[in-house]
């Protein structure tokens, strides 16, 4: 075996994988070449000193890692979608139920035109029932503030902790 | 709970819970439980970020980066899979993206730290041998040797398969074995 052909398997050898042929030849010629043992030695020693490599000792991370992570709790644009989300809903549940019958009498024609353009049957505009709007409105800004109040609060306990 | 106590009114996780259920309990919010991962996981983390990088003020800077990225990713940790080789994998990724933002911009205090004193101990060798190798090598020896992650695990965060890491670091530890026997007196 060369000189080469030993150093090229070193790791192979060190890692107890090479085939009992190459790895009686290769122990031949590390007994006959210094320079290859040394390879060797170096290559044996090396898992171990990588493992045992020093490092500088730190100050604790925590605080310097939860100030910056704190006010990060939810993402700012998510807050806005909720926000938006609910202004909308808001509006249209204060058009249903304000009492201003020109503002809901203009949304119901609105909304009917809309029912009337998806229809099928061009000459029977679709009735849309304002109770419904109220009450499918009503269930969703409920959903989107208790997200939103979820969020919120989640994110002051982690300014208070 | 598992893996939290109850304290003064608070759920506070106990010292012995796993990195699995400290997770989960971050993941709802509970930054004790997150503070306790960082407190698990800061030497090896600090460690790895250090040989990587081997300058101190970058590799505090590297360790606080991915525990950021870590509060950042919770959301998306699965609690019923190991939390450490998904938690490597995510440092691995920031390592590889800290080292190419670096590489743009690259630090002067990295230069003063390559020249700092010890330059000839055996340690120092390898740490220069190390600094020679491309960061994508040195991240999978450090990850398996110094970080102490198994075969599987390293190969899942760098995306490669068993063989090919076995390859890589094959190659690596032979160019640092002939770096070291140079550079013996």
């Amino acid at each position: 075996m060369t000189c080469r052909d030993a150093r090229r398997r070193l790791e192979v050898f060190v890692d107890g994988v090479l085939d009992p042929g190459t790895e009686r030849a290769l122990r031949l010629h590390l007994v006959e070449c210094s320079e290859c043992a040394a390879h060797q030695r170096a290559a044996a020693t090396l898992p171990a000193r990588l493992h045992a490599l020093s490092t500088p000792t730190i100050p604790d991370l925590t605080q310097a890692v939860m100030s910056r992570v704190s006010g990060r709790a939810a993402r700012p644009e998510l807050m806005w979608a909720l926000a938006t989300l609910e202004l909308v809903l808001g509006c249209l549940l204060l058009v249903e139920l304000s009492g201003f019958a020109g503002l809901a009498g203009a949304a119901r024609s609105v909304l009917r035109d809309a029912g009337w353009l998806l229809s099928s049957n061009a000459s029977t505009p679709v009735p849309v029932p304002g109770d419904l709007i109220v009450f499918l409105a009503l269930v969703a800004l409920i959903g989107c503030s208790g997200a939103h109040l979820a969020l919120l609060s989640r994110g002051a306990r982690r300014r208070l902790s | 709970m598992s893996g939290a106590a109850v304290l003064r009114g608070r759920v506070a996780p106990a010292a012995d819970a796993s990195s699995e259920a400290l997770a989960r309990v971050a993941t709802g919010g509970d930054d004790s439980a997150f503070e306790a991962l960082i407190r698990r996981f800061q030497r090896r983390v600090h460690g790895f970020a250090y040989q990587h990088l081997r300058d101190p003020d970058e590799a505090q800077d590297l360790a606080q980066e991915i525990f950021v990225r870590l509060y950042r990713a919770l959301d998306r940790y699965d609690s019923q899979r190991p939390f450490e080789p998904w938690f490597w994998k995510l440092a691995a990724n920031v390592a590889l993206n800290y080292v190419r933002k670096r590489v743009d911009s690259p630090s002067p205090l990295c230069g003063e730290a390559r020249g700092g004193a010890g330059i000839g101990s055996e340690s120092e060798n390898l740490r220069e041998a190390l600094a020679e190798l491309d960061p994508a090598n040195r991240l999978a020896l450090l990850l398996h040797y110094y970080s102490g992650l198994s075969l599987e695990e390293v190969a899942a965060a760098l995306r490669i398969g068993v063989p090919a890491l076995k390859s890589r670091l094959h190659r690596s530890r032979a160019a640092l074995r002939r770096a070291l026997v140079e550079a013996a007196p």
